[in-house]
């Protein structure tokens, strides 16, 4: 094996009274996939930002390319071929693709003129090494995420990176996406770059990495070849606690009207002659690509964007859903897919994101009181780790912000729940928890529909998955069909 | 005791934009207290700031309840001047009763506050560009029914009502302080009040909360517009007439007295007591200043000045204070 290219040696962070990293040795070698694992708040993201010289260490130093750094500045990091990409790209999004990938080589090259051809025969080569199709001439703005995620790293390849960090680069994309990112990935290697990859999913770890960390506490608990490891003992290791997994069991109302309902939903040109039924205490799946369809059907349920046609009963009566406030009435919650942009009211207190759709009031005043011990029971109930209920929710972990959302919608008792992507960026712990509630939840006769990309934690979690493709629900799968490989077969046929 | 009044204090807000204002607004008073005793702090000078800020301090309040659903309400002065002059022109070419005429400026100022809810709640027109057509419409209303010139000769009865006293305070200041009650209780103790602070804080996850945003912004522009209304009775009531372009630098001063108060502009935090107290001080520093016989130009450069400087504390306050915290770690 070669040198490291990176190497962060016995590194520690402190913030005021917080021990983000201590004594963290960690390096990186070109050629090789290495994946830092650990649930939030572990100090992953702090370290990628020590050694991307964003962070002064406390102690400790980086070493790059040779150099031992006791503080790297990011330019010194970024001149020597270092290059992160965080969960949120830093791309502009009113600017082309192919822009995005050659001007931050050419500001920093000092050139006060900017070649609109040049740029665009270097995003090209950028582009071709990394064996990807990007539109380039198309504000970034317009691409899907997955093709953010590639114009990010071809931009760093641009840059002659010799050192790619992704930071949880398959929170937002699809298996077909993640299958395109994991093959540009593997040329990378081939090309002798130094990757680091961090991520939740236990496939996607397993499936990439040559080498795995896992972070604790700030900690550095083990590192080793993914062979080490089995999906079990590597969940241990990251959280401490001892793996879990439910007992399915069947729902035990059989025989009453369905929780939910829905009978010939279409929305032009979205989807089409959806029908569904879920069952008291049933949890249910949807699962299908990203583009196909599933969030439509979820929003036009719960009426964000109402369906055209079809109809929805709870409980065996007929609701009428032209917003969501009806659907809240009629005792449908929803949870979301972007937790940060419509779940949360980031800078508001952690206690009013937990009333905020069911606010106790009398007489057309407030009831102090009673909100009070609502936010008491959901942060009991749900587990949820915080300072003060008055702390902005902005600063929670992914985990956390999560069951104040979930929460926030169990404290109106629904009758039926549907989660769009319940545990994307969540830490393992957290995602145990989370699906515990669910489960607890279904037993007591909620009825749930899951959107997930997360094949596994569909399996463990729903009695059916339902399959929607181009607006369609093109199958059901329940009981010994309910395999990781149907699912993901039925998903991606075409 | 103590205990309370930090209660009190937590009410109102604790943010340091608060505790700042309290400061200048008490550096102001202790300032011209010392330099000119016999003059700042005279009964008529007292007097002049218990009339002059109420008006102010209502197009203020209606802003900030504007600003708390991150929009603005730039027509709130035309509403004013509207419901003003048709007050006027019912009192003196209808010769219907000061009662009447007060009722059907309300409903004027009411009706003005819809158009903008609906523009902006229902027909998702951002605010700065509602309110900005509305205003013109709505000041070229008033003008052509005040035919330009300024509608005089309103009843002893209703010019009355700026000079009345009650416990040796002007009418039109307990007006304004029922008027902060009001919107201050609506804001801290309704559901309405907690929705409008979600809608100024995330409009988008407050459509995910299942909150009607559009009746959410209907109404917030409907309190503004009658807000307008109560000033609008003020203005003229003190003016002894009313016309269409009557105080049109309120607009932005009451947008500043917001700001000044450490209303976000871009939403979700609101504290009517700032509001009121930056009101106020804007009006003492005024009446401060022309009690050292200085020009009224001289006024207007120092309010802009302590503008600047509120606003460059409240946008870099946090900043700083982060500094001298890391200094004091180093140190």
């Amino acid at each position: 094996m070669s040198a490291p290219f990176v190497e962060a040696v016995s590194v520690s962070k402190r913030f005021g009274g917080v021990q983000a990293l201590t004594d963290v040795s960690v390096a990186f070698s070109p050629g090789e996939v290495h994946c830092i694992v650990g649930e939030n708040g572990c100090g992953k993201s702090t370290l990628l930002k020590v050694i991307s010289g964003a962070y002064r260490p406390t102690s400790g130093q980086v070493i790059v390319a040779g150099t031992a750094y006791d503080h790297l500045t990011p330019r010194q990091a970024l001149s020597a071929g270092v290059e992160v990409i965080y969960q949120d790209f830093s791309l502009m999004p009113n600017l082309t693709a192919a822009e995005n990938i050659a001007l931050p080589g050419s500001v920093a090259g000092g050139r006060r003129l900017y070649s609109r051809t040049a740029a665009r025969a270097l995003a090209e080569r950028a582009v071709v090494r990394l064996g990807v199709e990007i539109e380039l001439d198309i504000p970034v703005g317009e691409l899907t995420v997955a093709e953010r995620q590639l114009t990010a790293i071809a931009r760093a390849l641009a840059h002659e990176a010799k050192f790619i960090a992704m930071d949880e680069p398959t929170t937002a994309l699809t298996w077909k996406e993640v299958d395109a990112l994991f093959a540009a990935v593997g040329r990378l290697k081939e090309s002798g770059v130094a990757l680091a990859f961090i991520s939740h999913k236990m496939q996607e770890i397993f499936s990439i990495a040559e080498r795995v960390t896992v972070l604790r506490n700030g900690g550095v608990v083990t590192s080793g070849r993914p062979d080490e490891f089995t999906h079990a003992s590597l969940a241990e290791t990251m959280t401490g606690r001892g793996s879990q997994s439910f007992d399915r069991v069947a729902p035990r109302n059989k025989g009453r009207a369905p929780a939910l309902k829905v009978s010939g939903l279409g929305r032009d040109p979205l989807f089409a002659d959806v029908d569904l039924e879920i069952g008291q205490g049933e949890i249910v799946g949807l699962a299908g690509l990203l583009g196909s369809g599933r969030t439509e059907i979820a929003e036009a349920i719960c009426g964000v964007k109402p369906a055209q046609t079809g109809t929805i009963e709870v409980l065996g009566r007929p609701v009428e859903i032209k917003a969501l406030a009806d659907a809240v009435k009629a005792g449908i919650g929803y949870v979301p897919e972007d937790r940060l942009t419509q779940g949360l009211f980031l800078d508001q207190p952690i206690g009013d994101n937990i009333v905020a759709t069911h606010l106790p009031s009398r007489r057309g005043f407030l009831s102090p009181q009673s909100i009070e011990r609502r936010k008491a029971r959901v942060v009991r109930d749900l587990r949820i780790k915080l300072g003060k209920l008055t702390d902005p929710v902005r600063s929670l972990s992914g985990g956390n912000a999560q069951r104040v959302l979930l929460g926030k919608w169990l404290l109106g008792e629904p009758k039926v729940l549907i989660l769009n992507g319940p545990t994307v960026g969540v830490d393992v712990g957290s995602k145990f928890d989370i699906l515990g509630v669910l489960n607890a939840q279904s037993l007591q006769g909620l009825g749930v529909l899951i959107i997930s990309d997360d094949v596994p934690e569909l399996i463990s979690m729903c009695h059916r998955v339902l399959v929607v493709r181009s607006g369609r629900i093109v199958r059901e799968l329940s009981g010994d069909q309910l395999r990781e490989d149907t699912v993901v077969e039925a998903v991606t046929a075409s | 005791m103590p205990e309370r009044f930090r209660k009190v204090l937590l009410t109102m807000g604790t943010r340091a934009s608060f505790i700042r204002l309290l400061v200048v607004a008490v550096g102001i008073v202790v300032v011209f207290g010392i330099l000119k005793p016999a003059v700042f702090l005279s009964g008529q000078n007292l007097q002049y700031v218990e009339l002059a800020s109420p008006e102010v301090a209502i197009l203020s309040l209606a802003m900030a309840l504007t600003m708390l659903t991150a929009g603005i309400d730039l027509s709130v002065v035309s509403i004013a001047n509207l419901s003003g002059v048709v007050a006027a022109l019912i009192m003196t070419n209808g010769h219907q009763s000061p009662g009447l005429a007060m009722l059907a400026a309300f409903g004027v100022a009411l009706a003005c506050g819809a158009v903008n809810g609906l523009l902006v709640g229902y027909k998702h027109v951002p605010p700065i560009l509602a309110t900005l057509a509305t205003g013109q419409l709505f000041s070229g209303l008033a003008l052509v029914a005040s035919g330009g010139t300024v509608v005089k000769g309103l009843p002893e009865p209703f010019t009355r009502l700026a000079l009345l006293t009650v416990a040796g305070i002007p009418l039109i200041f307990w007006v304004m302080l029922i008027v902060a009650v009001i919107i201050g209780v609506v804001v801290a103790k309704t559901p309405l009040g907690f929705r409008m602070r979600l809608v100024g804080a995330n409009p988008t996850a407050a459509d995910f909360s299942g909150i009607r945003r559009a009746r959410v912004l209907l109404a917030t522009y409907v309190m503004s517009g009658a807000l307008g209304g109560v000033a609008g009775l003020i203005i003229s009531a003190r003016a002894g007439g009313a016309n269409s372009d009557y105080g049109s630098s309120y607009v932005l001063l009451a947008v500043v007295i917001a700001v000044l108060a450490g209303v976000d502009p871009e939403g979700g935090y609101l504290t009517v007591a700032g509001v009121v107290i930056a009101a106020i001080a804007m009006q003492l520093l005024g009446a401060g200043l022309l009690s050292l016989s200085v020009s009224s130009h001289v006024v207007n450069i120092c309010q802009g000045l302590l503008l600047v400087t509120m606003v460059l504390l409240n946008t870099w306050g946090t900043a700083l204070s982060g500094l001298f915290q890391r200094r004091r770690v180093i140190a």
